[in-house]
């Protein structure tokens, strides 16, 4: 099996099958265009990405490498939130930080299936909360006045539901 | 301030990971939860409202007052719009005057008739739509002011003057339906559509009702789920232009009716191999005996132990472009696997699971 190196943004190496990085769409397209697959030595640097979230990533990847590929239609997104696998469910038990960092890595490497994944286990910490239980979800401070806050709520009022 | 704690505000008060993530998370909310983040601060309101927050809009099991729905969908340049299982509670007709040029792509669950009649009428952009199960008439229930979406159809019209579907709807070049079984309203429509080049039906049984040779722009035709009858070769015939093709036969039990339905669809393929550029023919699980015996050897690709749970779809993409194809007869189901090596048939085998497959598809 032939394998290549990826490095983090602390200098640590991963030495990885290319089955493997090839779920990584940004990785595929890097190994191809560049012909990189027969030079065993070559390093491919990930700059934005650290050895934490990296080997939490290349977790995901060793235990979906026989996923069928998502079929790339934005038309067709599964936006249902309520299919997580028990595995990913598991896997996601990380705290917030984690868990957005995930998103960040699956989007810069592109890799649908864990963002796909990732996404929706934040869209279920949100979905059918108020604003004030989203805020105190994420700890965030809310600096709207008063008024501001009832303009919009006004505002918002006619699309949503009744 | 004194609490230490106030000081310490989640990861999502900075605009570079709130920027980035809610961007991404967005997608999987429906409407009413996109709004309770527009909500939740500054930061997130410019997020949520700037970030294509409307571009999409998406309901389920909602109440919707239609005439101001659409004067919003026009304010904020809407361009796809998902309507599942929402009930009317319009008091008065919604307006034609208005007219919602950005909208692409819409997709209606179990919706009244009048809405979708009106948006396709004041939509003449709209480009893709999409439909599960069929429209019903409004209706409005004794002493109650809204009108549902769905019910006891046909037994009572809640407008004075009906609203009826625009004669033809030329913008539209994707239509997919589900649940299509000569419904009066989905023969109209389909025939109201005259330029599509895509046509996706799913769990729909024949094409009696409609004559595909007016369809000139016709390309693609995914069925999926379909009841094989006798006229479908009879039927695709008359697509000129028609360059994929996808059959998914619906499922039976029967030994025979499979190995009819399958020399229908050889026969369909054969007769379109003029045209025809990818013929896809994804086989149901009853299939699965057959296709074991028939197939397992000719691609020579591994089938993993989980085919033994029988939960799979294997879509064998046959390359009809190929000469041979249109000089050989049909082949019974039995000779495939013989045929398809005898002429060094560029086929592939996938192997789906159920769930995966229905992605795939729809």
């Amino acid at each position: 099996m032939p394998q290549i190196k990826l490095q983090s943004s602390d200098g640590e190496v991963f030495p990885i099958d290319v089955e493997i990085a090839k779920m990584s769409t940004t990785l595929k397209t890097m190994l191809e265009d560049l012909g990189m697959e027969d030079d065993d030595d070559e390093i491919v640097p990930l700059p934005n990405v650290n050895a934490a979230i990296l080997r939490k990533v290349l977790e995901w990847c060793t235990a979906h490498r026989h996923d069928p590929p998502i079929v790339d239609d934005p038309n067709i997104l599964d936006t249902r939130t309520n299919n997580i696998t028990c595995w990913d469910a598991e896997f996601l038990k990380v705290d917030q930080g984690t868990l957005f960092e995930l998103i960040l890595a699956a989007n810069y490497l592109d890799i649908r299936g864990l963002l796909d994944v990732a996404c929706k286990s934040v869209a279920t910490l949100i979905s059918g909360k108020t604003p004030e239980d989203i805020r105190k979800t994420f700890n965030i401070k809310n600096d709207f006045t008063p008024e501001e806050e009832e303009e919009i709520r006004k505002e918002n009022e006619c699309c949503a539901e009744k | 301030m004194s609490n230490a704690e106030t000081f310490e505000f989640g990861i999502l008060n900075e605009p570079f990971y709130a920027q980035n993530i809610l961007r991404l998370v967005f997608k999987y909310l429906n409407q009413k939860d996109r709004l309770n983040c527009a909500r939740v601060c500054r930061l997130w309101y410019q997020i949520a409202m700037y970030n294509d927050v409307y571009a999409s809009m998406s309901f389920f099991e909602s109440h919707l007052e239609y005439r101001h729905l659409f004067q919003r969908m026009k304010f904020y340049g809407t361009k796809h719009l998902i309507l599942k299982r929402c009930h009317s509670v319009d008091k008065q007709r919604p307006s034609f005057r208005i007219s919602l040029p950005q909208l692409k792509t819409v997709y209606f669950e179990h919706c009244c008739d009048f809405v979708i009649n009106v948006l396709i009428a004041i939509s003449p952009n709209l480009e893709k739509i999409k439909f599960c199960a069929r429209p019903s008439f409004c209706l409005r229930r004794k002493g109650d002011t809204k009108y549902y979406g769905f019910g006891n159809v046909r037994s009572s019209r809640s407008w004075d003057v009906p609203i009826r579907l625009p004669r033809s709807i030329k913008s539209v070049k994707s239509l997919s339906i589900k649940f299509w079984r000569g419904t009066e309203y989905y023969n109209k429509l389909i025939k109201a559509c005259v330029r599509i080049s895509k046509l996706e039906l799913y769990r729909s049984s024949d094409f009696k009702f409609i004559k595909l040779s007016k369809f000139t722009n016709l390309v693609t035709i995914n069925l999926i789920d379909y009841h094989v009858s006798e006229d479908l070769e009879e039927a695709l015939s008359e697509c000129n232009n028609l360059k994929y093709l996808t059959i998914a036969p619906f499922g039976t039990d029967h030994l025979s009716h499979e190995l009819h339905n399958n020399t229908t669809i050889l026969k369909c393929a054969h007769r379109l191999g003029h045209s025809l550029k990818v013929f896809t023919w994804v086989f149901t699980e009853p299939y699965l005996r057959i296709a074991r015996r028939t197939y397992a050897t000719f691609t020579g690709t591994e089938i993993s132990s989980s085919w033994k749970t029988g939960k799979h779809m294997i879509p064998i993409i046959l390359d009809v472009s190929q000469p041979s194809f249109q000089r050989q007869p049909f082949v019974p189901i039995d000779c495939l696997e013989k045929y398809l090596r005898q002429q060094n048939w560029s086929a592939s085998v996938k192997v789906y699971k159920m769930s995966e497959a229905e992605k795939y598809q729809f």
